[in-house]
């Protein structure tokens, strides 16, 4: 048993969660970054830095960290690109790496940058922006933007990144050079000669503990490869359908992996009103329908593509938010659910960790 | 030649700038460039990555709308007073709910 930090991203703010009592309690912090639209936060065990990521629809996207629970803020350097054309209109990301120091921040409109200075300074990855496919990347409802990237936390130098709809791209140099890694997605928004150029990844990680595993959730379908994407395998068989945007994973067990389906493209909600969670633990063999103590009926809310996180405990606690301000957590593995908290704005991101 | 910046409120509450600044310019954005040369936290507030005003940033010369956003080549003359605001349709979005699906 360990206790967790909590970190809840809305629309109007951020809340920092702290558990105690085996997380059976959690003590709220006050409103932090109150007003703007906080589009992701995370904790980086490195420095012991909350880093908030929010932007203001008059004055911009703005970096901000803090290493006091937010007691206080200090604003770190912010992404900007250097081309006179492109202007950085939201930081979707942001993503600690493998070395001290190094930081990676995805993107809107569809970039990735880089810090190597604690996010002192930011380089766009122009290695990305200029692959071959970026011809083929269309914005989806959000705009075009990177929103995932995992770095292999024994190779810093191995980095998978995915977008919408950009696809899915791996380096082993650092990001160098980057490979195209969409062979086997199906993408109904793409003529049949062009599937492997930007599918619509909505979420994406690859398994801290077994190279070469990533899950996936696609506009089209739940997918898992083992082979750092050079195949994926679609793993709906059990799902109640194909569309959803969070995944989350169990960085116990490569074979283990969460989803919130939701009702299609056109209706974005969880099917029949009912929410549910899908865990499995068989590397998508088989699905459990997680939806003890969650809404059953009634519920027409979306659970966005970063409101799903763990906190790497064990067991494994579980903790998402809605676009109604609704969270929920679990800390069984997700056996059963508890609303922790309502009436937010829409919970944008839900990042955890364990407290050692 | 010396002319007055008035910064909204709106924007004080965010970074922490006197409510008049007197610089010399003789259009917008040579106000702008020397408002931002003593106060550079402001940098990011009115402009973007490009150097554009922002697209729900307004500025005022006296008591007219600027006609160049692009380039700020609006002139200003001595005893003109410019004013930094933020344009009510900055809302507009987080109400309608333009990302909702963040997709």
């Amino acid at each position: 048993m360990s206790e967790a930090g909590l970190l809840v991203s809305t629309r109007k703010g951020l809340l920092i969660g702290r558990s105690s009592n085996e997380r059976a309690h959690w003590e709220w912090s006050e409103l932090q970054r109150g007003g703007w639209i906080v589009d992701y936060s995370i904790f980086d065990p490195r420095s012991g830095k909350i880093w908030c990521s929010a932007s203001h629809w008059q004055w911009g996207p703005r970096l901000h960290y803090s290493t006091d629970w937010g007691e206080s803020w200090t604003e770190g350097g912010t992404p900007a690109f250097s081309d006179g054309e492109r202007s950085v209109e939201a930081i979707w990301l942001i993503e600690p790496g493998g070395r001290d120091g190094l930081l990676y921040a995805g993107i809107m409109p569809g970039a990735l940058f880089r810090s190597e200075d604690d996010g002192e300074s930011w380089q766009e990855v122009t290695t990305l922006s200029d692959h071959p496919y970026s011809k083929y990347w269309e914005p989806g409802a959000a705009g075009l933007v990177f929103h995932h990237v995992s770095v292999d936390p024994d190779d810093p130098d191995r980095i998978v990144v995915g977008g919408s709809a950009t696809g899915i791209y791996v380096s082993y140099d650092g990001g160098e050079r980057w490979e195209a890694r969409n062979a086997g997605i199906v993408s109904d928004h793409l003529p049949p000669e062009m599937q492997d150029t930007a599918p619509c990844v909505h979420s994406l990680f690859a398994h801290p503990l077994q190279q070469g595993r990533l899950w996936q959730q696609n506009h089209f379908g739940q997918y898992r490869s083992d082979d750092d994407g050079r195949s994926w395998i679609k793993v709906n068989d059990g799902l109640p359908g194909e569309f959803g945007f969070p995944t989350a994973i169990d960085p116990r067990d490569p074979d283990a992996c969460y989803f919130v389906p939701h009702d299609s493209d056109q209706a974005r909600m969880p099917y029949g009103g009912a929410l549910a969670v899908y865990r499995t633990r068989d590397a998508g063999a088989s699905w459990d329908r997680l939806d003890n103590g969650l809404p059953q009926t009634g519920f027409f809310q979306t659970v966005y593509r970063h409101a799903l996180g763990q906190d790497g405990c064990d067991p494994l606690g579980l903790y998402f938010g809605s676009s109604g301000g609704e969270l929920y957590g679990s800390v069984d593995d997700g056996d059963s659910w508890s609303l922790m908290r309502e009436h937010l704005a829409p919970i944008t991101a839900v990042r955890a960790w364990r407290m050692d | 030649m010396s002319v007055e910046i008035r910064m909204a409120r709106g924007l004080r509450v965010h970074v922490d700038v006197p409510e008049r600044v007197e610089v010399e310019g003789a259009t917008a954005r040579e106000a702008i460039d020397a408002l931002i040369e003593t106060h550079p936290s402001l940098r990011r507030f009115v402009l973007d990555d490009a150097y554009r005003l922002r697209e729900h940033v307004n500025i005022y010369i006296n008591d007219e709308l600027i006609s160049d956003r692009q380039q700020l080549s609006d002139s200003v003359s001595m005893g003109d007073t410019l004013y930094i605001l933020p344009a009510v349709s900055g809302g507009a979005g987080d109400e309608m709910g333009s990302e909702q699906e963040r997709s």
